[in-house]
């Protein structure tokens, strides 16, 4: 996700407050999406279903990227531990 | 009498309204204008005498202005620093935001999910528009990571958009949902004291007490993190604006 290929430093505590709210607020958005979907085209509840289907996936997409993320960085950081 | 919710309740101070619309200047709006100035107000004390070895004011603003660039240049690059003056001053804004809160009979306007809100989507809009105007219609490229199997396209390029809209409200949620639990738990740790403190168990009252106590230590931890995770964010969507992978 981010450019430079060295992960950055992060504390680890901010990263733990980061993965709740990263998958609620992949729900909320299906919610919102779906909602607006089915108030413009007439589809109820399709496109609240599948929205939110979709909010969840991008949810889980958002803890994934994270969770790789620091995981980089911890490994990198026994590496540095580990050359010193 | 004992109301956890209370004291996020706003008040309008000077009433005022606009073609319908109710504008009044409120306890929100005070402190968010008291947020504002203290910032400032730093900022001109820091710099007011320049000096090579720094005073105890000086210290301060140049370690801010550190912390933040240094921010900066981890998570975005040189090509970032442009961008500083407006990282630094949300990032002062909701710090202000959050210490102002804990000041007691304070009013934290960051436990208000609108004002967070707004202070994401400003992140949001403003990140989106630099993205397209750096990289045009390139800038779509974000939802489809190179080297992606074609079979999996048309379900990860919904996922990913999902996902970019998640921004603000993740964003947003953190720093509403964080202030707002730890100022309530203050309060209701702290009406425990008063409601123990009346039966004839009253020795047993020193317990929340001392909970409490240390509450307040970690709402102070809680209030620069979540200045700190904001900023870093900030830094992050920067980051994905400018370089594009």
């Amino acid at each position: 996700m981010s450019h430079n290929t060295e992960p950055t430093k992060q504390p680890i505590t901010s990263l733990v407050l980061r993965v709740g709210t990263e998958f609620v607020s992949g729900i909320i958005v299906g919610v919102v999406f779906g909602l607006g979907i089915d108030h413009l085209f007439d589809t109820k509840p399709f496109g609240l279903i599948l929205m939110i289907l979709l909010g969840a996936a991008a949810g889980f997409r958002n803890i994934f990227r994270l969770v790789k993320q620091s995981s980089l960085a911890l490994k990198s950081d026994e590496q540095n531990k580990s050359d010193t | 009498m004992i109301d956890p919710l209370h004291q996020f309740m706003i008040n309008p101070l000077i009433q005022l309204s606009l073609a319908g619309y109710d504008i009044s200047f409120t306890n929100s709006s005070l402190f968010m204008v008291l947020a504002t100035l203290s910032s400032i107000l730093l900022m001109i004390a820091a710099t007011r005498s320049p000096q090579l070895i720094p005073g105890r004011m000086q210290f301060i603003g140049e370690s801010i202005h550190r912390f933040v660039g240094q921010m900066i240049k981890e998570n975005v690059g040189e090509e970032g620093m442009p961008y500083l003056p407006y990282v630094m001053s949300l990032f002062l804004f909701i710090l202000m935001g959050n210490c102002l809160g804990m000041i007691p009979y304070g009013f934290t306007f960051t436990s208000h999910i609108i004002v967070t809100f707004s202070l994401a989507m400003i992140v949001f809009v403003g990140v989106t528009i630099l993205g397209f105007i750096k990289h045009g219609t390139h800038f779509l490229r974000l939802f489809c990571p190179e080297g992606t199997p074609l079979y999996i396209i048309p379900l990860l390029v919904p996922v990913e958009i999902m996902s970019y809209f998640t921004r603000p409200v993740s964003l947003s949620v953190r720093l509403f949902a964080n202030m707002m639990a730890g100022h309530a738990m203050l309060k209701i740790f702290a009406g425990f004291v008063i409601i123990l403190a009346g039966t004839n168990l009253f020795p047993v009252a020193a317990l929340p007490f001392v909970v409490n106590l240390a509450v307040v230590g970690f709402e102070f931890l809680v209030a620069f993190l979540q200045a700190y995770v904001f900023t870093v964010l900030t830094c992050i969507y920067l980051n994905d604006a400018i370089h594009l992978h």
